[in-house]
């Protein structure tokens, strides 16, 4: 605990004084966007409390958690008819420790082809999409730590012939406590190679993101779960995030959260159930997240676990 | 060098401090084929103000042809009351500027077209001489920290005289009078001192080292030429100074001095005021330069004795051409156009151009309506024929490349059946079809006189220039959002969008160069008054561009930031927002680089 406390102690100056600014440097932008409505519900405060195959995309290091086989299907609907979707799936293999897989999957809807010469259309239509394939590892490194680690193969493809790749790793750590469920985790994200179409090169958005959970309240009928979560991105200021989680009989939950230093990104909400059906754990989650001028993301998803 | 930025950084920081007391003005002549910077402190360079351009003096226009660093003269001469020896200089090596206009928000640069009077404070109903006049007055005792500075007290009026049309526009004429305000100034030498930097200014210094200097004893002319050759390749035109000294003085009583300076620590004017004296009372006319390293020279004359009441006046041209061959051809008009004290034929005044702008076309209209100028009743009184109306006919010109040409002629109408021109026959309108909507295509119209075949002077044609407008074809603005589109969509940074014609995306007026800040999309359909955001995939805030404008429906962006920086390839999201409605339309395009 002593040595967690100097990290943090040692972390706040650099989160507080790092304001440089650089929006649009990087590339790859989607990775940035949140895949889970549970985790966006909560602000995406969520890299301490995700659980399932989410953990695939917010903190491997959750996986060794899970229990059985697990399998999530999430869509975003973006905004300007941008569809986006993250599909996943982790096993739980005993002495080896837990395995997953994931697919991220943003594509625009048909756009018309615009040139200088012909504004209102070549005839030609187009487009856009970017996609993220992720081979996941974890497992504990004491009883209470765990760590895991995610590699990915990321495709933009932007127009016909006009293609690029790159490969990114993300490392991420928690420790896991008996008191009051409290957890604390660290993730280093898209950390990788330079993105290249034409002659300009740029960045991932690689980020460091740390956070932690809690268990406000703890019964016998129900949860709330309080998290917080910050991160620097390569490409802007220090965000933070705080999220809340209400859970009744887990069965039904109730969602908020906020966003902060975001540019357009404010409040968000959301909700889920849970049940079983032959032995079959399901859960369906909801979460709305305002964006100001760019309107509202609406988020749902789908999830099963296996035991 | 290293003393020179030394004081050239005390003088800026001088500046800085003293501001308040001084108004700096600078123009540019820009009429004729010479882009000339002029400043209220006797420069011809950028001196203390804040000029943004890189290139001072510039021919053939539009081509980065530079031929000044430096220009300005120097006004040497014994205090009659403190018997001091002191020069007061406007612009040199190793000196601070010394010469300054008043903080009087009228003690700027005034322009003055031909025939036309202004009333300055200190030059009650000036007349304008040529196309394109510019006045101003400095004065080396308005500021008065100027570190090691003994004023003479002396005001300089300045005027500044630049042509249309051929045969001169490619020259300007400097007028200085020396006023003497408190001071009798005895024994007084003027010098005009000349940092000429010829060739194609480059990103380097080094199109400046290869100059030499060359003076015309007889002509009383100081020429910098550029050596072939060399980081600046060929220029086209050297530039010659010549000096026309008081006419109310005896020329044989005046005393001459040609001095060149090799720089590059080889030679350089004297920062002591008494040794800079004597070199400008020398009366000795050094040898041609020989080695072409770099060419500064002073032109210097008198001496004079201007007691306070008393004005000298003289004239300085600046004189360019195609080669040598061009100077000299072009001293010859001058010499002529100062002989004639400048009443020479002009051209007939700028037409009026009203341009409408329609889907694909352009009307261009330019006749003369009630309140406008009429070209076709102006009288010339400089004539040497007897012609009443000299008016001849019109030329539309349209350049798709930028505001300053290159010029295609695209018709000429003439008075026709009166043995002038090409008896086109008159015509007022022109419409211009087949064009490209929201990219920019420049038009003018110019008027010209029949030529004078009494003295043989040519035809006149009013400026090109002055007359140039912008106009983009387009639609009208929609009612509101819901059609705004990006254009071009996807953007692809392998296509070489400056090599459209017209271009779609051009160098900054500045620059020769396409560089990352010239990128151009454009947001076309934008209603009236809306605000565009741009924001990344992920929602980050990336530029905002402000449009309120009824009679335009696009906005361009350059794909930079709001910290200015360049932005990655990938899917940007943007909204629109009509702030007359409140309706706000969400988008999305895809950048390639």
């Amino acid at each position: 605990m002593i040595h967690r406390g100097i990290i943090i102690f040692i972390m706040i100056p650099l989160l507080t004084y790092a304001q440089y600014q650089r929006p649009g440097s990087t590339d790859a932008q989607f990775l940035k966007i949140g895949v889970s409505p549970r985790g966006t519900a909560m602000g995406d405060a969520y890299i301490s409390v995700v659980e399932g195959a989410e953990a695939t995309y917010y903190n491997a290091a959750e996986l060794p958690w899970i229990k059985g086989t697990d399998i999530v299907f999430n869509h975003n609907f973006w905004f300007a008819g941008i569809n986006h979707d993250f599909v996943a799936a982790t096993h739980s293999f005993e002495e080896l420790g837990t395995f997953g897989l994931s697919v991220t999957a943003l594509y625009t809807d048909e756009m018309k082809v615009r040139t200088p010469l012909q504004p209102d259309g070549t005839g030609e239509t187009f487009y856009a999409g970017n996609y993220r394939f992720g081979l996941s590892y974890a497992r504990f490194f004491t009883d209470r730590v765990t760590i895991g680690a995610t590699i990915s193969y990321i495709n933009l493809s932007l127009y016909k012939d006009f293609k690029a790749d790159a490969v990114s790793v993300d490392i991420a750590t928690m420790y896991t406590s008996d008191f009051r469920g409290f957890k604390f985790a660290m993730a280093i994200t898209n950390f990788g190679s330079n993105v290249k179409f034409v002659n300009e090169s740029y960045p991932l958005p690689t980020a460091f993101t740390f956070g932690a959970s809690i268990n406000a309240i703890e019964n016998e009928n129900q949860k709330v779960i309080l998290s917080f979560s910050a991160l620097k991105p390569n490409d802007g200021k220090p965000l933070s995030q705080v999220g809340i989680e209400w859970n009744f009989h887990n069965q039904f939950f109730a969602r908020g959260g906020y966003k902060i230093n975001y540019d357009v990104a404010t409040f968000t909400f959301g909700g889920g159930v849970k049940f079983s059906i032959s032995n079959i754990n399901t859960r369906f989650d909801y979460s709305y997240s305002s964006f100001g001028l760019l309107g509202v993301a609406h988020r749902i998803g789908i999830g099963i676990n296996l035991e | 060098m290293k003393k020179r930025i030394l004081i050239m950084f005390t003088v800026i920081f001088t500046m800085n401090i003293y501001a308040q007391k001084t108004h700096l003005d600078y123009k540019v002549h820009d009429v004729g084929q010479v882009r000339q910077l002029v400043t209220n402190m006797g420069t011809l360079w950028r001196a203390g103000t804040d000029y943004p351009g890189l290139i001072y003096s510039e021919f053939p226009r539009g081509s980065f042809e530079e031929h000044i660093g430096e220009g300005g003269i120097w006004i040497g001469a014994i205090n009659e009351s403190t018997g001091d020896t002191t020069v007061s200089v406007t612009t040199s090596w190793n000196s601070n500027f010394e010469f300054y206009p008043t903080a009087e928000p009228w003690d700027s640069i005034w322009v003055v077209h031909k025939n036309d009077t202004v009333d300055i404070p200190y030059w009650h109903k000036y007349v304008g001489i040529s196309d394109q006049d510019f006045v101003c007055r400095y004065s080396d005792d308005n500021l008065s920290n100027i570190p090691s500075h003994k004023p003479l007290h002396v005001e300089v009026i300045q005027t500044s005289y630049a042509w249309a049309s051929p045969p001169l526009d490619q020259m300007i004429v400097y007028n200085f009078y020396i006023i003497p305000k408190k001071v009798n100034l005895r024994k007084a030498y003027i010098a005009y001192w000349l940092d000429a930097n010829v060739g194609y200014r480059g990103t380097s210094w080094d199109f400046a080292l290869d100059d030499y200097s060359v003076y015309y004893k007889d002509k009383h002319m100081g020429m910098g030429i550029d050596n072939p050759g060399g980081a600046d390749g060929n220029a086209v035109s050297p530039i010659a100074m010549k000096i026309f000294p008081p006419k109310n003085i005896l020329a044989d009583s005046i005393r001459w001095t040609f001095n060149w300076y090799p720089g590059q620590g080889m030679g350089a004017p004297p920062s002591d005021d008494v040794l800079r004296y004597k070199q400008m009372a020398a009366g000795v006319i050094m040898e041609d330069q020989q080695d072409p390293i770099g060419s500064q020279f002073i032109i210097a004359f008198g001496p004079f004795n201007i007691n306070v009441g008393d004005t000298l006046h003289f004239q300085v041209g600046e004189i360019l051409g195609h080669g040598v061959n061009g100077v000299l051809a072009n001293l010859k008009i001058l010499d002529w156009l100062v002989q004639k004290n400048f009443k020479v034929p002009s051209p007939p005044p700028v037409p009026p151009l009203r341009v409408q702008t329609m889907n694909h076309q352009v009307i261009l209209s330019w006749k003369p309506q009630d309140g406008d100028v009429n070209p076709e009743t102006y009288f010339d009184p400089n004539r040497g024929d007897s012609v009443s109306q000299p008016f001849e006919g019109y030329r539309l010109y349209k350049s798709t490349q930028s505001i300053s040409g290159p010029w295609t002629l695209l018709g000429e109408y003439d008075i026709a059946n009166d043995g002038y021109g090409n008896e086109t026959g008159l015509q007022h309108e022109y419409v211009d079809k087949g064009l490209l909507n929201n990219f920019e295509y420049y038009y003018s119209v110019t008027a010209f006189s029949k030529e004078d075949k009494s003295i043989n002077f040519p035809s006149q044609e009013s400026s090109i220039f002055a007359n140039a407008k912008t106009v983009v074809p387009g639609t009208e603005p929609p009612q509101t959002v819901g059609e705004v589109a990006v254009v071009p969509n996807p953007y692809r940074g392998d296509i070489a969008y400056y090599s459209y014609n017209p271009p779609w995306e051009k160098p900054q007026i500045t620059r020769s160069t396409w560089m990352e800040q010239d990128r151009r999309i454009q947001f076309i359909n934008l209603p009236a008054n809306c605000v565009i955001k741009i924001y990344s995939l992920a929602g980050d805030y990336i530029f905002t561009i402000n449009h309120n404008n009824p009679n335009k429906g696009y906005e361009d962006w350059n794909l930079t930031s709001y910290v200015g920086q360049a932005v990655s390839s990938g899917i940007y999201l943007f909204t629109v927002e009509d702030l007359s409605t409140k309706q706000v339309q969400v988008g999305k395009f895809v950048i390639i680089k």
